[in-house]
């Protein structure tokens, strides 16, 4: 198996870089994906500085945590991720991209969160919860069924199965996220797509 | 090269993951295979699916959420994790050990005189009975916890911040009676309404999120009208619990979703006695 040319996590670096502020060290640039000075300055506890790695990632990390754990829940867990992310921050080492570390804390926490719904007994109710955003009509039957068939599709698939779909990772770069090698990754893949057209299927869809 | 070596290549070819003589291979397969070529394009409009469902944006809540809880003091744990202090290990029995010592006073001192386990307990009793449309069942969480009749007025004394449960609610129910409870986590109002001469909907404001009080029912978490509210089904209706300005609210016996909706837009925040 090859890996794709262009990595996703390297154009979300190169992204980030444009904004490089002096002083940054000689760290190889396509494994760089943030101001290298930014994550010195978050270590320090900048307001500023977390503030801004926050602006720049966002958007990644609320997308998949919408896939993994709904619409509903996500703005909470990106709180936690954010907060876990700078009380670990010193323990990231700069062996992976700064984007690998980020998807790799958000899936644990997604995880955690998953079984801690689980140990509570969520579950769903005969009325359909108020969307964030306004739904229009097939759009949002469409999100509904695939929203449905994740959740229940198992955790360790549905991860997989979002960081390729919705996030477009690379085999490669999934395994560094999930620390698996790219094999597992395949046969997983593999997995969370026939599952979930599984459920799709029991949900009406004809796909 | 078979069926089955295909399937299993087959979401990695979607993928281009495939190495070029791999790729050809399974190319080869499908294009004379009618069964593999559909579950190739079963694939295709899988993807196909998530990429017509667009998530939506991200709150702009969340930064300044986020910085919030960064302002806010850091917890001891944290200072220990990244403190001198975990350098040695003398410092770490010496902390550990007052840590402990410190936990059994508070839990000899402070022992509530009902745990909340007994209150999660009670409130779940409390809502079987009302469910069961049991008539005493507004008077059993006071029985319990020393309820003492109040006046809207009192009421507002006692929740130190004007009381958000008005005499009328939602046009139709009627402020019946007002219990002071005094629960494990605070000093807690209870509004009792009525309709037709029958408990209809009862009221709790609460110092703190108390979303435990269900924690022996399914829950789900649910945005209404821009709030975040958790809630429970009841045999007929829901009850729910929902963040006010300074405070929290729960409530049992809301008709549907419909409803709740109004009573979140509805109910004035809380603001502090004039």
């Amino acid at each position: 198996m090859s890996s794709r040319a262009l990595s996703v996590l390297g154009r979300f670096e190169s992204g980030m870089a444009s904004n490089v502020i002096e002083g940054t060290s000689n760290e190889d640039s396509s494994r760089s994906d943030l101001p290298s000075d930014l994550v010195a300055r978050c270590r320090r506890r900048e307001p500023r500085a977390q503030s801004e790695l926050v602006v720049r990632t966002q958007d990644r990390v609320y997308r998949t945590l919408v896939r993994l754990v709904g619409a509903q829940e996500a703005e909470d867990v990106a709180q936690q991720v954010y907060l876990q992310v700078f009380r670990q921050i010193h323990q990231f080492s700069g062996d992976s991209t700064f984007g690998t570390w980020l998807y790799r804390v958000t899936v644990n926490e997604a995880l955690q969160h998953l079984r801690r719904s689980r140990r509570h007994r969520f579950a769903f109710l005969n009325w359909e919860p108020k969307a964030r955003e306004p739904d229009r009509g097939q759009q949002s039957d469409v999100r509904e069924l695939l929203d449905r068939a994740l959740a229940a599709i198992e955790p360790d698939l549905r991860c997989i199965f979002v960081l390729r779909e919705v996030e477009n990772l690379s085999y490669e770069e999934i395994g560094a996220v999930l620390r698996i090698p790219m094999g597992t990754v395949a046969s997983r893949l593999s997995r969370a797509r026939h599952d979930l057209q599984v459920r799709l299927r029991s949900l009406g869809w004809n796909g | 090269m078979n069926c089955q070596e295909a399937n299993s290549l087959m979401s990695a070819l979607h993928d281009g993951e495939l190495a070029p003589d791999e790729r050809q291979a399974v190319e080869a397969h499908v294009a004379s295979c009618a069964t593999c070529s559909q579950r190739l394009e079963s694939i295709r409009r899988l993807t196909g699916l998530v990429e017509s469902t667009p998530v939506p944006g991200v709150p702009g809540s969340l930064l300044h959420k986020i910085e919030q809880s960064l302002a806010a003091p850091a917890p001891f744990w944290t200072w220990w994790q990244f403190g001198l202090l975990r350098r040695s290990a003398v410092g770490a029995l010496l902390v550990t050990a007052a840590a402990l010592a410190g936990l059994l006073v508070i839990w000899q001192l402070a022992s509530p005189p009902h745990d909340h386990h007994e209150m999660v307990r009670d409130f779940g009793e409390f809502l079987a009975a009302y469910e069961r449309g049991q008539p005493t069942a507004d008077e059993m969480l006071a029985q319990k916890y020393h309820g003492k009749l109040v006046t809207e007025a009192d009421a507002t004394i006692a929740l130190k911040r004007k009381t958000v449960a008005p005499p009328v609610l939602l046009a139709n129910h009627q402020v019946a009676k007002r219990y002071l409870l005094k629960m494990p986590c605070c000093d807690c109002v209870q509004t009792v309404y009525a309709r037709n001469g029958a408990t209809s909907l009862v009221f709790f404001e609460h110092e703190k999120e108390q979303s435990n009080w269900f924690a022996a029912r399914p829950m789900i978490r649910a945005e209404c009208r821009g709030t975040v509210c958790c809630l429970v089904q009841l045999k007929e209706g829901l009850a729910a619990t929902w963040p006010v300005d300074g405070g929290f609210v729960t409530v049992v016996g809301v008709r549907d979703v419909s409803e709740l909706g109004g009573l979140v837009d509805g109910l004035q925040p809380l603001k502090p006695p004039t």
